[in-house]
């Protein structure tokens, strides 16, 4: 079953998503994964990441909350919390 | 601090490699059509270039790391030379007009925060050669030549001021170019050539491989000054000491690629060839010319009309790397101009070690 926020969030379809704006596998953004240290993210990437769930989910994130994007599971959380903002 | 003017230097060409969506064999894409090719459906960078990392980079940006590989496994070796004496050269004229334009139409939908950000900073030209110089650790300089349909050329004429002025020991020249959208400028080019560059001198004295020399000019003919038979004289003679400073007196070219428009400059540009033998650009696979034949042609005298004007530089790249790759008969001569003024020559010799040495002592003199 998928895993969803009661925002209606879908944990796999945003891991399908950040694998392929990463260019990764999607087994290899696990969880816990961090962007920086595990998955070679750069501050390019970050940004694109960014733009990226704000076209797919119709978010607008600020700068400070850019800090939380640092694995799936943090961005799953962020994004649950704006949607749920946004209802 | 180098005090002399150094002189149009000997090049060696070490390495050659060829990406187009016709083959990767010069002697194949230079005949290529001009008809676009979607990037994806002949260029898939996952097998060319490697499974991640490329996904982000424009289509020319990935075809000149695969040239330069290519260029590579031909046994162009830079990295035989400490990275800060690698310089890079990228010529291009259209290779991002399809991503500019893109660019735009986002800007025009979205605003400016809808552009990708790993697309963004690609507005710049010179930004399409930074992969290919960080992967190569071309560190020593870089420059990028932009100019309509010689601008490969005219890299070839820095690039052998830079060697031997002694700013580097060794070249990387990328050419690339893709197809311009909705067919303007003539539709455009696509696909890359690299070669991997060395003085001829220091090639040979380093015992490398080499796969021919080449020896270029590029200069200016106003084309102003065409309109009057005193500047037409003067462009005679400028044209024709270019002509002598590339090509030996005694070792005429076997062939001659000409890639001129219908202008006066490209006129007064055969004018001065007169005499030499001339082969003409194979007209393209998909048809006949699409702007149909040039009006100030002379088919009676030329046997085959000229192309319209492109404003790529791939075609006299390829013809520079299929000369290189001839490896036998005599030298060759490249030529392109265009209405603006812009004359660039350059002689390909196949190598042969009578030529360095003679190179050599010309050099020294």
């Amino acid at each position: 079953m998928a895993d969803t926020t009661t925002s209606g969030l879908d944990k796999e379809q945003l891991r399908d998503l950040v694998a392929d704006v990463l260019d990764l596998d999607v087994a290899e953004v696990t969880d816990d994964a961090h962007f920086v240290d595990d998955l070679d993210v750069d501050s390019l990437m970050a940004l694109e990441i960014t733009v990226r769930l704000e076209k797919e989910y119709g978010v607008r994130l600020a700068e400070t909350e850019l800090a939380s994007i640092t694995s799936l599971q943090s961005t799953y959380e962020l994004l649950g919390h704006k949607l749920r903002e946004t209802r | 601090m180098s005090t002399r003017c150094p002189g149009p230097a000997e090049l060696a060409v070490t390495g050659v490699g060829v990406v187009s969506p016709w083959g990767d064999d010069p002697e194949t894409a230079v005949v290529g059509g001009s008809a676009p090719f979607p990037a994806g459906e002949w260029f898939n960078h996952r097998t060319r270039l490697g499974p991640r990392g490329y996904k982000y980079l424009p289509s020319a940006a990935q075809y000149i790391l695969a040239a330069a590989r290519a260029a590579q496994v031909d046994r162009g070796c830079p990295e035989a030379h400490p990275a800060d004496r690698r310089g890079f050269l990228l010529a291009t004229n259209a290779g991002l007009a399809g991503l500019f334009d893109s660019m735009d139409a986002t800007i025009a939908a979205e605003g400016a925060a809808g552009i990708s950000p790993a697309s963004a900073p690609y507005f710049a030209v010179n930004v399409l050669g930074n992969r290919l110089a960080a992967e190569l650790s071309l560190n020593g300089f870089a420059l990028t030549f932009a100019t309509a349909r010689t601008a490969a050329v005219d890299a070839l004429s820095t690039g052998a001021l830079a060697l031997a002025s002694g700013r580097c020991d060794t070249l990387v020249l990328a050419a690339v170019e893709e197809p311009v959208p909705d067919g303007r400028g003539g539709g455009g080019e696509q696909g890359a050539v690299a070669l991997t560059l060395e003085p001829a001198v220091a090639a040979r004295a380093r015992g490398t491989a080499v796969r021919a020399t080449l020896r270029t000019r590029s200069l200016f003919v106003p084309p102003a000054a065409l309109d009057g038979a005193q500047g037409r004289a003067h462009a005679d003679r400028v044209l024709a000491a270019a002509l002598t400073q590339v090509l030996p007196s005694a070792n005429p070219p076997s062939t001659v690629h000409v890639d001129l428009d219908s202008s006066p400059v490209s006129a007064a540009v055969v004018a001065a060839l007169a005499g030499i033998p001339v082969r003409l650009p194979e007209p393209p696979r998909d048809g006949p010319y699409p702007d149909g034949p040039p009006e100030d042609d002379d088919p009676a005298r030329t046997g085959r009309l000229l192309p319209p004007r492109r404003i790529g530089c791939l075609g006299p790249a390829l013809a520079v790397a299929r000369a290189v790759n001839a490896a036998k008969g005599g030298d060759q001569l490249v030529v392109c101009a265009t209405g603006a003024g812009h004359v660039a020559l350059v002689r390909v010799s196949p190598y042969r070690l009578t030529t360095t040495q003679e190179s050599e002592h010309a050099e020294a003199a």
